[in-house]
């Protein structure tokens, strides 16, 4: 452009929307890959120009380019742009409901290992983190606090593996970025699948080996990460919150004694639900949803079929394959997304424990079955207007995201008709 | 360069692992200049947002795949960012060109190419500053890639890189900061 490029808050306002819109994008990949319509891209690009029109600035934050997946409960949170510094493209916290003393559901795998988040670690050691309070949380209640997403964690419970976790009470979801105001620590342990390692996790080099704390040069959040193998298990330890709330020398006690933990724990027991092996082909997915009703609910004649991928690897992806909870997602010319369905086997227990967090509200759907359940989460406005439909189906969870409420409805509707097939 | 979140090394690695904090610092430390170099070669500023998100996404999903030639992620980050706001460039020379005859598109393509020859330099005017701070052989791959139009991979081959190579150029960068941070701490 002949014009000279922005600087100062005009620049500040442009990196933070693009952050955010990056952040969202990669964040669901490959869990849900629910990128930016060509709606939003529509609307930023209007807003686009009416910022160069001269309207008032911070018009590109009130009314924004909307990142799918956001979430926010407190409308007035809407009109309040997020200092630049911050990573997160999480419009508010929602402060999650007070832990459950046994984030016990009915249903849920019971740990392979045979561990409990209450015999893990010696609370004393939790405590010395941080040098503010911290409590056991439901990790996928604090997940479900954001974002209209399956939490990601969920599949290692799937699998029999073990998540715990002690924060401040914030909901944050590491998919959208995260929370300056989350303190808190996750320990994650995924059984090594009985075909070994997957073959994405070869070729990305995990599981791997590293414990460390990283200090923001300016503002951001002290990260305190640990990977590592133990025994047959992929020990996996993050914590995180502003510097002044990390006490960093206790950092490496508390490491090892989940390691010695995990490793006296000793290997896994059997599977109890059959192993998924590499990635099923897109083709799967009209099973799910036939690709024709994709294209007519959506409006979406060039809609193609895909399963996520790319943007490396990890432990929750490493489970939630073994889990056979890899879902689909249908995408316009490889880039905008009309829809996405995700599932968890076996998971209506997590599905339960994702209400706590009281995110959703009811929907009366066509073809829902007396024992089934379905709920709704949208992005509020001015943060788009996606909305996802979670069903509780006999045992399993499914999460069907639209690019609106009524295409999210239609689109949970034609994904009951399939499963009543 | 600010390290102490860590080289952009080490942040390639972390996010070859899935690390979206990695990528949050990447963001951080180089967005700005291709920020402003998209805005050179863009058409509009919706095109700069979206070359510039498309940019980082395509470093996300290719993280495993990259080769840093010395120490900064930026040369690599400018070349896919022109190769992005080319393909706009072409969709949208595409739309006008249903409007247009034959004769008169192929005189627009070579006007086109004659631009951008004699223009890259100047594509170039706002992020001048970032690239004279890069390592010498970051700043030659600049040239090659964004002045002379070599492919990324081609002129690492010139300048004779190897995978060993990087990782002892990692690994001297470590070294340096270590020294940098001791002489803060004496």
């Amino acid at each position: 452009m002949r014009s000279e490029p922005p600087t100062g808050d005009e620049l500040t306002r442009m990196l933070v929307s693009m952050k955010r819109n990056v952040l969202e994008q990669v964040g669901n990949e490959p869990a849900t890959a629910k990128r930016l319509s060509r709606t939003d891209r529509i609307v930023g690009g209007v807003l686009a120009g009416a910022l160069l029109a001269g309207v008032a600035a911070g018009a590109a934050f009130v009314f924004g380019l909307a990142p799918l997946g956001q979430y926010s409960m407190d409308p007035a949170a809407t009109t309040s742009p997020k200092p630049v510094t911050s990573p997160s493209p999480t419009p508010t916290p929602t402060p999650t409901p007070p832990p459950t003393e046994e984030p016990a559901a009915p249903g849920m795998p019971e740990s392979r290992y045979g561990l409990t988040c209450e015999s893990l670690v010696d609370p004393a050691l939790v405590s010395d983190l941080f040098t503010t309070d911290v409590a056991p949380a439901d990790p996928i209640v604090t997940a479900s606090g954001v974002g209209i997403a399956v939490p990601r964690i969920t599949s290692i419970f799937s699998v029999g593996g073990t998540v715990c976790e002690w924060s401040n009470g914030v909901a944050e979801n590491d998919q959208y970025g995260w929370e300056p105001e989350y303190v808190g620590v996750t320990v994650s342990i995924v059984p090594q699948p009985v075909a070994g390692w997957s073959e994405r996790a070869t070729q990305y080099g995990m599981p791997d080996d590293r414990s460390r704390c990283d200090v923001p040069a300016g503002d951001g959040p002290v990260l305190c990460a640990g990977s590592q193998v133990v025994g047959d298990a992929w020990l996996t330890v993050v914590a995180h919150g502003e510097p002044s709330v990390i006490d960093q020398p206790s950092w490496q006690p508390f490491y090892d004694a989940i390691l010695e933990a995990v490793n006296a724990a000793g290997p896994a027991a059997a599977p109890t639900a059959p192993e998924q092996v590499g990635t099923p082909p897109a083709e799967d997915c009209e099973a799910v949803l036939p690709l024709d009703t994709v294209r007519s609910i959506t409006g979406a004649p060039d809609a193609e079929p895909q399963r996520a991928g790319g943007g490396g690897w990890s432990a929750w992806a490493e489970a939630r394959q073994t889990a056979g909870d890899v879902g689909c997602l249908w995408s316009i010319l490889d880039a905008d997304t009309a829809a996405s369905v995700d599932w968890v086997n076996d998971g209506r227990w997590a599905f339960e424990r994702m209400l706590q967090a009281g995110t959703t509200s009811p929907v009366e759907l066509a073809g829902l079955s007396a024992d089934d359940a379905a709920v709704l989460r949208c992005n509020v406005d001015p943060y788009g207007d996606s909305c996802a439909i979670d069903l509780g189906v006999g045992n399993d969870w499914y999460n069907v995201a639209g690019t609106d409420r009524d295409s999210a409805i239609a689109l949970a509707e034609a994904v009951l008709a399939q499963l009543q097939r | 360069m600010d390290e102490s979140d860590g080289t952009d090394a080490e942040l390639l690695k972390r996010l070859a692992a899935g690390d979206q904090r990695a990528l949050a610092v990447v963001f951080d430390r180089h967005a700005p200049a291709v920020t402003r170099y998209a805005w050179a070669i863009a058409a509009s500023r919706m095109d700069v947002e979206e070359i510039v998100q498309d940019t980082f996404v395509t470093m996300w999903r290719k993280s495993s795949e990259i080769t840093i030639a010395e120490a900064s992620l930026l040369p690599w980050l400018l070349v896919v960012c022109r190769n992005l706001g080319r393909n706009t460039a072409r969709k949208a020379a595409r739309h006008q060109a249903d409007e247009l005859d034959e004769t008169s598109t192929n005189r627009g393509q070579a006007l086109r190419d004659h631009h951008e020859a004699e223009s890259a330099r100047d594509d170039l005017r706002w992020v001048l500053a970032e690239i004279e701070r890069l390592e010498p052989i970051d700043r030659r791959i600049c040239e090659l890639c964004l002045i002379d139009g070599v492919p990324y991979a081609e002129a690492a081959k010139q300048l004779g890189l190897s995978v060993g190579a990087v990782k002892q150029r990692v690994s001297r960068s470590r070294t340096r900061l270590k020294k940098a941070v001791t002489l803060d701490e004496i």
